[in-house]
């Protein structure tokens, strides 16, 4: 299994669209140097950041040659975590750099584990003809409606605040998710 | 062969011109925009802002007015994606195939976008008219204050500017990537600065260059022991207090916030013109660079 896991990693690296990161990673570099130039905090840059950087790992998910793959030994599941370990490998050092370089405390690791465990759940269960994009929205969505109503009053504010108020079990019941769609 | 001569004719007569065949796909698009769910997801985040922000406590002098143009925000950005999305069907082969050039697909493409700039429009008069009801907006600290401040156009016109704005770089954006998922994110990180860190560029120096500008400008006019009296009486001032050591001028200018619009539509004319084919893109992005420029020279020259 690992023989396989490990062969298969240099062309799933190839394959996986790495300019969503990149993307990311470049905008939110350039911000947070910015940010630490003018010395100013922005709890604003570290929420929708997690939230875009998420659905930056979310969308390593998308193989459109995964109905050819599908006859493989190589499960859908296998081949996903393949992909997810790539993406995070860059990913994760990525964020914690660039909350390294802006100001302000904390790494926001919470929020982002989150928000990605709650992506990756909804795209473990979307339907097999359903591109996973569709799940990548998620974290994005999540993290504007905690920026936006967070702070609001209520049972909207506490949904919409749950990824940074409560990360932990928001990550674990995507993590759930995620184990229990294996099989899919 | 007289009769397949006398068949053709009638056939060249009837060819659609250019601008038939434009306000065609215009009509299509605009149809398929305005139904797009991610155009009313924006919608809804807007109202949402916009309530959220008119419930909170009006805790310092200038609270409302100022979140104001941020409130546009969430629906210009999801507007980008959806023409995004539009653009990026640009990209699939069926379009080479088809009898209509590039370049009457994309100017298609932007008039039905159109649609969307005429809803952000209407949303940017109720909300001018609801201020308008509503009596104005307290701005300004004692002894230069007002309960009563009121939108100028230029400061109204600013959505609609954004608007285009959000067309060119969700064209640009829908064009030129790859992938449609790549171009959203794309998008989306470089709309949460200007849109949700607006704040961090209000300084004097950088304003010209923001996205979404909110007035007032805050001047530094005295130091903290200045009699606040010996200012002109029409000035709106802020007050020495958490956020600022020193007596300021809260400086509002129709000049500046026209020359903004000014700098938002030039922005907006180089990104689409990045997407567009041939010469219509040597010539728009130069008509873009020039107003541009000129946008930012006269917001420089209205800031004293």
């Amino acid at each position: 299994m690992i023989v396989t896991l490990r062969q298969t990693a240099a062309p799933t690296a190839r394959a996986v669209s790495w300019t969503p990161l990149l993307a990311v990673g470049c905008v939110l570099g350039v911000l947070a140097m910015v940010f630490s130039a003018w010395d100013t905090t922005s709890p604003t840059v570290l929420g929708l950041g997690a939230g875009a950087m998420a659905a930056t790992l979310v969308l390593a998910w998308r193989d459109p040659a995964a109905s050819l793959l599908a006859a493989l030994p190589v499960s859908l599941f296998t081949r996903r975590l393949v992909r997810l370990v790539l993406t995070a490998t860059v990913a994760v050092p990525l964020w914690l750099l660039v909350t390294l370089v802006l100001p302000g405390d904390g790494s926001a690791l919470g929020p982002f584990l989150a928000l990605s465990c709650a992506g990756l759940g909804v795209a473990t269960w979307l339907p097999a003809d359903r591109d996973v994009t569709v799940a990548a929205v998620v974290p994005l969505l999540w993290a504007t409606l905690a920026e936006l109503f967070g702070e609001v009053s209520g049972i909207v504010g506490a949904a919409a605040g749950l990824p940074v108020t409560h990360a932990a079990p928001v990550a674990f019941g995507g993590l759930v998710l995620l184990l229990l769609g294996r099989h899919r | 062969m007289t009769v397949l001569v006398s068949g053709a004719a009638p056939a060249l007569a009837d060819a659609p011109s250019a601008r038939r065949v434009v306000l065609a796909i215009a009509r299509l698009e605009a149809r398929r925009l305005l139904r797009s769910p991610l155009v009313w997801l924006g919608m809804f985040l807007t109202l949402g802002l916009t309530w959220v922000s008119m419930q909170a406590p009006d805790d310092w002098s200038g609270a409302r007015y100022t979140v104001s143009p941020v409130l546009a925000g969430p629906l210009v950005a999801t507007l980008s994606f959806a023409v995004a999305g539009s653009f990026h069907r640009e990209r699939s082969d069926l379009g080479s195939d088809t009898p209509v050039g590039e370049g009457a697909r994309a100017a298609g493409r932007l008039v039905g976008a159109l649609s969307l700039v005429l809803l952000v429009a209407l949303l940017a008069t109720v909300g001018g008219l609801a201020a308008r009801a509503y009596g104005g907006f307290d701005l300004g600290d004692e002894p230069g204050r007002t309960l009563h401040a009121h939108f100028t156009l230029p400061e109204l016109l600013q959505p609609v500017a954004l608007a285009v704005l959000g067309v060119g770089v969700g064209a640009v954006a829908g064009r030129r990537f790859r992938h449609r998922a790549a171009a959203t994110l794309a998008l989306f990180v470089g709309w949460f600065p200007p849109v949700m860190v607006s704040w961090a560029f209000q300084s004097p120096a950088v304003t010209p260059f923001s996205i979404i500008q909110i007035q007032p400008l805050s001047i530094p006019v005295g130091s903290v022991q200045t009699d606040p009296l010996t200012f002109p009486s029409e000035w709106l001032l802020l007050a020495p207090g958490e956020f600022q050591d020193h007596w300021a001028r809260a400086f509002m200018s129709t000049g500046l916030g026209a020359g903004h619009d000014l700098w938002l539509l030039g922005l907006a004319g180089v990104f689409t013109a990045l997407a567009l084919p041939g010469r219509a893109r040597v010539v728009l992005l130069a008509a873009g660079a020039l107003v541009a420029a000129a946008g930012i020279v006269m917001q420089y020259a209205a800031i004293p």
